[in-house]
């Protein structure tokens, strides 16, 4: 379906009045909006994945907004979240910002708060897929080193001349240079500066741990 | 071949052999069949001297043969001796004479054959060699003489033949039956004549053997040849009679056991001339005896097993059993192994053995044993007997055909032992007598061992058990040694055998001064009376007894009450005749006595006090003490008063009720009035001191009741003093009235004038009723005539005329005023208070109590803030987000867009908007700060205005929330918003209390009946954690169970009950949860409202 791959704002919130309401706000302000009542649907039909931002209100009846963020937090769902809150108090506010919320928006709000809001952490969202994917990519060429050369690629990071490369991996200095070239050429970069970003993204990588 | 020996009976024949043998001629006797019967001695002295063999001239040998080889007749005289001799038998010549070789040579010494014939049958021929010199005329006189006299014995002789005839068959029966068989032997010839017993004894074939001493004496077993020469040798030296009895072996190998009882004959010189036996065969009689010695010893054996030392190690057990068996059953030595999995280790071994390991390998008995070594894991692994030098195939039937050990050290046997089918171990017996395990034996000595298996299985299991039992006795005793309870014990002839620790330490008496000491019962109890208490109680009856108190005397001079308890004679400890326990009681009964006393002393002062004193419950007043005084001042018995209620006597009943509650929140209430009844129905003024104290474990009220209309009496005799009664009347504020018994105001108090505008003076010589109000003369009347009549001040509320001024509303108390004397009424006292006033001061009283309820509303709602913010800002948001979806589509619209409806929204917003006014206002009605508004309402919208004020914290909460009404249920008159107030704070604690409950368990349920008659009963019930405590201090001001509670709650919702005429109550629910109940009067619309 096309509409799973268009960002999306998911609305949480149990009280029928305020979520209707939101709801048209939204889709009057062109965005697709999905809107849950409870928590737990919400965590069952919502795929981890799914691209978008999401509204939370903070008291529900039955799991506040900072349970589910937790939860969302222990499945790896890392969906930029924007919490709602009546009456929100201090140490509930602070705990949802803890937990990764973006904003904390107070009931009843100006309407164009919350349409920017949404843009906002639509962007967000957006980015962050953009860079998965390219993260997706770095990834696989560096998948296509071989083990000493992501020896090689180690110490390169560390700035480690060939010399020292040599050195440290017992090997001849023209091997370390042959793998040092190797190295920029299967990663398709042309400076050491580009080896530490590189490196920053195949550090998250699960294949690199 | 062997006919029957003519030899007679013993005398017979013995004489015969004399009569013959006294010839010095040869002689012998020829049958009709011409066998050679007897021969004399000079037969056989001539036999042996020309070395004739025995089969050629001894017994049974052929007359012919032999007189050919004697008398040198050759084969051409057989056909005439025949013929002489049938001739003699025939009777055809009384003698037969012949001259062998006659015709060649005529020797002088040449012998001529004489056949003479014998009387008697069977017939037989006298055979005489008789030499022919003429020198020797005597001999054939002799013959004669002997012939003659044989003849002569004819008679005689056939007598004896007869006789002898029937009794040698009976003897040969006799001899085959008895095994006896009978021999001679002259000692001068090799051969001896041997009955066909004795052939059949010696198991061998008569016709090829000789029955010479040498054939005997090879058969007898080597072991015993010694003894038979000896014995021999013996009995010729000292002439005795012989008697052996010796074992031969049988050619066929069996051994047997022989008796042989001989006699020696001797010469005049005294040698040793011929000998005479019989033998017989007494292996099985041997048998038989060694059977019975066997089962004799077997069963001595058994006996010393049973009586051994029970104490007796194992192995010692063993060794003596192995002696028993080897010394008993003459063996030579034997060994005693225990199998313990795959071995059998030697324990024990006794008398001289061969080598043997100390252990043997049962799973390789075929490899590398000795005979004995095999035949003993043979038996420990089979479970059977074996035996011999080599054979070490189970042998059921024991020894019975052992042949003789061709191993020199004799044969061994192999037994093993066994307790209930389980082979424990194995004995080894060995011996040097080829005969010494007949299978009898065998039997015996596995019985033996398997019996002394068991006797030591049992005797371990017995020490075993009775070690066990010992144990747990001596525990038994540690424990009672040791336990701070005394114990005493006593023998069966009464004096103590145990005192334990804590008998010396509470009486200070040690063991040994009592145990055993017959004047130990007289030093615990020296006084004559507990002492026969003690011996009656301990020694003469019988049973249990318990807790029998008794002063026992201490070393320290002191004296202790111990509580003595006899333990029933069923459980009985082995030397102990009666034992039992005390315990020392001395400060409990001192406690107790204390706790007497100040009972007592209590009591007294109780009883004695000057004051009616009663004690009473404070809930339903239930009477649950009174002193004596009391019954008297309320005209009751003591039984009659407790348990009634003072309810039930009481005036002014709601009023009482509050003084108790006052009295329970304050801890006490001095002197306050009320008026009660007596029994007989008369009022009475009491004044009351009220305390709360504790009454058997409950809560009370305890109050001293002063009767002050007997003061009041009292004081009327001050009153009597004029100028006394004026100050007191003039400075009183209540208006105070005298009045004549016909209604005429003889008095009236200044305070008149302040409040009904009259001077005192306008008012003497009134009537009083013309005072009040019309419609209240009647009721004025009716007053005074009831003073006349009844004690006690008669309280009634009037309406007097004022001068200039409004009517007002006086509560008058009337009393007639009594002659001491004669108790007639002398005149009337009205006191007449201005309940104007008092009204004032009750409102003032309420408003305290609205500012109080007011408060708190305004905490509940504080408390409820974030639950009110949330509630006002939900319709807030969902305005102010439809105003912008509207904003937006507007602006879609003017961008060139479809129009869109906007309608929907703006009802939507007016929707948020109306909810949001109306919360508003509840909560405006909720805090509104008022005076006590009384209005006819339903309960259910009360009740649904309060879940509307608790909505979003049982949403928020998924409380499952009910409410049910009965259908009878009326409209109230109440303060709606207080009664509000009550649900809203008992919502708000049940939902408090149903936090810690999982979601799906919290339930909240209002229901409202009617309480008969006047009341409605409502019970709001949850499902939380319940009451932690009784309940009671929940309506302690301030007191809360939450974090952020102020603690009010509670109280000012049953003072709102309260006043409302109903209470408030909480009960807890032993399956969890809480139910408060209230009841609230239903009220009238027009009760007051100014």
């Amino acid at each position: 379906m096309t509409t799973t791959l268009e960002p999306t704002v998911f609305v949480l919130d149990d009280d029928a009045e305020s979520r209707n309401s939101l709801v048209q706000l939204l889709s009057s302000s062109d965005f697709h909006v999905e809107a849950f009542e409870r928590p737990t649907r919400f965590l069952e039909e919502v795929p981890p994945d799914r691209l978008g931002c999401l509204v939370l209100d903070l008291c529900m009846p039955e799991m506040n907004g900072t349970e589910v963020q937790r939860r969302m937090i222990d499945r790896g769902q890392q969906i930029p979240t924007v919490i709602v809150t009546a009456y929100g108090t201090v140490q509930s506010t602070v705990l949802a910002m803890k937990q990764g919320a973006m904003d904390v928006i107070e009931k009843p709000y100006d309407p164009n708060v919350m349409v920017r809001c949404v843009s906002g952490l639509l962007a967000i969202a957006n980015r962050r897929a953009a860079d998965e994917t390219a993260g997706e990519a770095i990834r696989r060429k560096f998948e296509r080193l071989t083990p000493r050369e992501r020896e090689v690629f180690e110490q390169m990071v560390q700035g480690q001349s060939s010399k020292e490369i040599a050195l440290n991996l017992n090997i001849c200095f023209r091997t370390a240079q042959l793998h040092r070239e190797r190295v920029f050429r299967k990663l398709e970069i042309e400076s050491p500066v580009e080896l530490v970003s590189i490196s920053a993204v195949v550090s998250k990588s699960p294949t690199h741990a | 071949m062997h006919t029957e020996s003519p030899i007679p009976d013993t005398t017979a024949a013995d004489m015969y052999r004399r009569i013959l043998d006294g010839l010095s001629s040869p002689v012998a006797v020829v049958s009709a069949e011409g066998n050679i019967g007897f021969t004399n001695e000079a037969w056989r002295q001539l036999a042996e001297s020309i070395g004739a063999s025995a089969t050629e001239t001894a017994e049974g040998a052929d007359w012919r043969i032999a007189c050919g080889r004697l008398a040198g007749a050759g084969i051409e005289s057989e056909p005439e001796l025949t013929r002489g001799m049938s001739e003699v038998l025939n009777g055809d010549a009384p003698s037969f004479e012949v001259q062998p070789g006659a015709g060649t040579s005529v020797d002088a010494t040449a012998w001529k054959i004489r056949l003479t014939r014998m009387g008697g049958a069977p017939q037989c021929t006298i055979l005489t060699l008789e030499k022919n010199a003429p020198s020797q005329p005597e001999r054939s006189i002799v013959a004669r003489e002997l012939s003659d006299k044989i003849q002569n014995r004819n008679t005689e002789l056939e007598q004896l033949n007869r006789s002898l005839r029937e009794n040698q068959w009976r003897l040969s029966e006799a001899q085959r039956i008895a095994h006896v068989g009978h021999w001679d032997r002259d000692l001068d010839k090799s051969n001896a004549r041997w009955s066909d017993e004795i052939y059949r004894i010696l198991g061998r074939d008569p016709a090829n053997t000789e029955s010479t001493f040498h054939t005997f004496f090879d058969l007898v077993h080597p072991d015993d040849r010694d003894g038979v020469r000896e014995a021999i040798h013996y009995a010729r030296l000292h002439r005795s009679d012989l008697k052996i009895e010796f074992r031969i072996i049988r050619p066929d190998g069996q051994i047997r056991h022989l008796q042989d009882r001989a006699e020696i004959e001797f010469d005049a010189e005294g040698n040793p001339v011929r000998m005479f036996g019989t033998i017989q065969d007494i292996t099985e009689q041997k048998r038989v005896e060694s059977q019975l010695r066997d089962q004799a010893i077997a069963h001595s054996i058994r006996t010393k097993i049973r009586d051994a030392d029970r104490n007796l190690p194992d192995t010692e057990a063993w060794r003596f059993l192995l002696a028993a068996i080897v010394d008993g059953f003459e063996i030579a030595g034997g060994w005693y192994g225990r199998k313990s999995e795959q071995r059998l280790e030697r324990i024990c071994e006794h008398g001289h053995l061969d080598q043997i390991p100390d252990s043997l390998d049962l799973g390789d008995a075929h490899q590398t044993y000795s005979a004995e070594q095999r035949a003993i894991v043979a038996a420990v692994t089979h479970g059977r007997c074996f035996h011999g030098a080599n054979q070490t195939e189970p042998c059921e039937s024991g020894c019975a055909s052992m042949a003789p050990s061709p191993r020199a050290g004799g044969i061994h046997l192999a037994v093993p032992v066994a307790v209930d089918a389980r082979i424990i171990g194995g004995i080894l017996l060995f011996s040097d007598n080829a005969g010494a395990f007949p299978a009898e034996r065998v039997r015996h000595i596995q019985d033996l061992a398997n019996e002394m298996g068991e006797r030591i299985c049992r005797l371990r299991f017995e020490r075993d058990a009775a070690e066990a039992s010992r144990r747990s006795e001596r525990q038994l005793l540690q424990v009672i040694a040791e336990m701070p309870i005394m114990m005493i014990a006593f023998d069966a002839n009464g004096s103590i055998v145990a005192w334990n620790h804590e008998c010396e330490r509470v009486t200070g008496f040690s063991a040994s001064e009592i145990v055993g000491k017959p004047e130990s019962i007289e030093r615990l109890y020296p006084e004559q009376k507990q002492k026969e208490v003690f011996v009656n109680h301990w020694l003469l009856e019988s049973g249990e007894f318990r807790d029998w108190e008794l002063t026992t005397n201490c070393r320290d001079g002191g004296q202790r009450t111990i509580a003595w308890s006899r333990v029933s004679d069923q459980f009985p400890i082995p030397g102990w005749a009666k034992w039992g326990i005390g315990i020392d009681v001395t400060e409990r009964r001192m406690a107790e006595r204390a706790l007497a006393q100040s009972e007592r002393d209590y009591r007294g002062l109780f009883d004695n006090a000057h004051d009616a004193i009663i004690i009473f419950r404070p809930h339903d007043e239930i009477v649950l003490e009174a002193n004596p005084h009391a019954c008297q001042l309320y005209g009751l018995s003591r039984s009659e008063f407790i348990g009634m209620s003072l309810l039930d006597i009481s005036q002014d009943v709601a009023r009482g009720q509050r003084k108790i509650a006052e009295t329970m929140r304050l801890g006490q209430n001095v002197g306050f009035e009320t008026t009660q009844y007596r029994s007989d129905g008369s009022a009475m003024l009491l004044e009351i001191n009220a305390a709360v104290i504790e009454y058997r474990g409950e809560l009370a009220i305890l109050t001293i009741n002063r009767d002050i209309t007997n003061r009041r009496t009292a004081e009327d005799s001050v009153r009597n003093s004029e100028a006394r009664y004026r100050w007191l009347a003039d400075h009183s504020t209540d208006i105070i009235l005298r009045i004549s018994t016909d209604g005429t105001i003889m008095d009236a108090s200044h305070a008149s004038r302040a409040i009904l505008g009259y001077a005192p003076d306008e008012l003497v010589g009134r009537r009083c009723v013309e005072l009040v109000t019309r419609e209240n003369r009647d009721a004025m009347n009716a007053m005074i005539q009831r003073a006349m009549v009844e004690r006690g001040p008669h309280r009634i509320a009037l309406r007097f005329h004022c001068q200039g001024q409004d009517d007002r509303w006086l509560e008058c108390l009337i009393e007639g005023l009594r002659n001491p004397e004669n108790t007639t009424v002398r005149e009337i006292v009205a006191v007449a208070r201005d309940m104007s006033l008092r009204k004032q001061e009750e409102e003032l009283r309420e408003l305290r109590s609205m500012e109080l309820s007011h408060v708190n509303r305004l905490i509940t709602l504080g408390e409820m803030a974030g639950q009110i913010a949330h509630q006002l800002h939900q319709p807030l948001t969902a305005i102010s987000n439809y105003a912008g979806t509207m904003r937006n589509l507007i602006r879609k619209t003017n961008g060139g867009g479809e129009a869109h409806d906007l309608e929907p929204y703006c009802d939507e917003i007016v929707r948020s908007a109306v909810r949001t006014g109306e919360f508003i206002h509840r909560i405006r009605a909720f805090t509104q700060r008022r005076g006590l508004r009384r209005s006819q309402t339903r309960l259910s919208t009360i009740m649904s205005n309060a879940f509307g004020l608790c909505e979003i914290r049982l949403q928020r909460m998924t409380v499952h929330t009910s409410y049910f009404e009965a259908t009878d249920l009326p409209e109230i008159v109440v303060d709606t918003i207080q009664i509000e107030q009550v649900l809203v704070n008992l919502i708000n604690n049940a939902i408090d209390a149903m936090t810690m409950r999982e979601a799906g368990n919290r339930r909240l349920s209002v229901t409202a009946h009617v309480e008969p008659p006047t009341h409605v009963r409502v019970c709001v019930r949850d499902t939380g954690i319940g009451l932690q405590d009784d309940g009671q201090r929940l309506f302690q001001p301030f007191y809360t169970t939450k974090a952020d509670g102020v603690g009010m709650g509670l109280v000012i919702s049953r003072r709102i009950v309260e006043a409302h005429g109903g209470k408030l109550w909480i009960e807890s629910h032993s399956e969890g949860g809480t139910s408060v109940f209230f009841t609230i009067s239903l009220g009238e619309e027009n009760d007051d409202n100014t």
